[in-house]
């Protein structure tokens, strides 16, 4: 079987400058087929509004990556945290709103749910040695820190205006500025979890603090249509933004996508 | 169709803020049709040379339709090589064609097996071909 991958030796180094997250940023080049032209005008006046927001700034939201395949684990790590494990553990082996076959065929998510059935099965385990056998555990639990941040951002924006600054994610760590931490509060009041219950609960969970920009701008960006119908997007953008989220906003149509 | 506004409400997005581009097009036709490359830092690019004794070998990993996960597993196979022995930034994109830079730690019999990749008449023995 021909597998899909080569490499190219680039060379030596003396120290190792590879790492997570340790490069600038990624280029991506996207070609749109059967572009669906209303008139010129109307095309051209879209994309210059694209290259506008693009290179002004976007909101740093968090994308639907971030939020697992069922889009659920903010929900599931909602529930870790007001101590819910038997309701994470039904979102997690059950609730798909709408089955993909994707989901269905996803060999990592079958191991999980038959991991979590093997430990279900064993004598004194309970739902949550379960769940926390679970490489995915940590993301549970992240997932719902980037939906508040998500919620919080957008709630910032609506009472500051669109302003770019370092916005605290919520972890475990006191929050100073009042404003954002009456954001977050009110935010968790809506889930039923108190301030106190997110930042002391349980200390074998373990909540990341750090910060992120409400907006993100990305560099270099450029469009062109040829004579085919194509239209070529070239942008670049930094560590930690996914091109999807962009994408699913500029096209109005669900566009196809590979299996 | 897919409702945008309501997947986004739910991960607590709200759409106002985004672009509405209201363009209808057809994208992932075909993996190239989604291109991604890593832009790294000229002070790491200058840690770069030839010299074949240094502890750490650079290579640029392209990879079509499959997750980094999937291409580092098919790279420690080949190489025989420990997961801690290789270093990468991130992940890309399963669909589509990505280049991102990896490091291995250096030993002659890796040395010799990646210069053999590189050799046209043994590559496909080394690590594999794209298909087209």
């Amino acid at each position: 079987m021909i597998k899909k991958i080569v490499i190219k030796l680039l060379g030596y180094s003396k120290i190792n400058f590879i790492g997570m997250k340790k490069h600038k940023g990624n280029r991506f080049v996207i070609k749109v087929s059967n572009i669906q032209k209303k008139d010129a005008r109307t095309m051209e006046q879209s994309l210059r509004n694209i290259k506008e927001k693009m290179l002004n700034g976007l909101p740093n939201y968090y994308g639907f990556q971030r939020f697992g395949l069922q889009q659920n684990n903010h929900i599931i790590g909602r529930e870790i945290i007001k101590g819910n494990y038997n309701n994470a553990i039904k979102l997690f082996l059950y609730n798909s709103k709408s089955p993909k076959k994707n989901i269905i065929n996803n060999k990592e998510n079958i191991a999980y749910k038959r991991k979590i059935l093997k430990i279900l099965n064993q004598k004194n385990s309970n739902m949550e040695n379960a769940l926390k056998s679970l490489p995915v555990f940590n993301f549970f639990l992240s997932s719902y820190q980037s939906y508040l941040f998500n919620k919080a951002i957008t709630q910032y924006f609506k009472e500051f205006g669109y302003k770019n600054i370092s916005f605290p994610v919520l972890g475990t760590k006191k929050i100073k500025d009042k404003f954002i931490i009456k954001i977050y509060r009110s935010l968790l009041s809506k889930d039923k979890i108190s301030l106190n219950q997110f930042q002391k609960g349980k200390s074998s969970i373990y909540l990341r603090n750090y910060s992120r920009r409400t907006i993100y701008k990305s560099k270099n960006f450029s469009y062109e249509i040829n004579n085919r119908n194509e239209l070529y997007l070239k942008f670049e953008l930094g560590i930690g933004h996914y091109a999807g989220l962009i994408l699913d906003f500029i096209f109005d149509n669900e566009y196809v996508k590979l299996d | 169709m897919l409702n945008k506004s309501k997947s986004c409400k739910n991960i607590g997005i709200d759409s106002k803020f985004l672009i509405k581009g209201n363009i209808r097009g057809e994208l992932y036709l075909k993996h190239n049709d989604f291109f991604v490359e890593e832009i790294h830092y000229a002070k790491n690019i200058k840690n770069i040379n030839d010299i074949k004794s240094n502890p750490y070998i650079i290579l640029e990993l392209t990879k079509k339709g499959i997750s980094t996960f999937e291409a580092i597993d098919l790279l420690l196979n080949k190489l025989k090589i420990l997961r801690n022995k290789i270093s990468y930034c991130g992940l890309k994109d399963t669909n589509g064609l990505t280049k991102q830079w990896i490091s291995i730690e250096n030993n002659s019999r890796v040395q010799h097996l990646i210069t053999n990749f590189n050799d046209k008449k043994n590559r496909h023995k080394a690590i594999g071909l794209f298909e087209n």
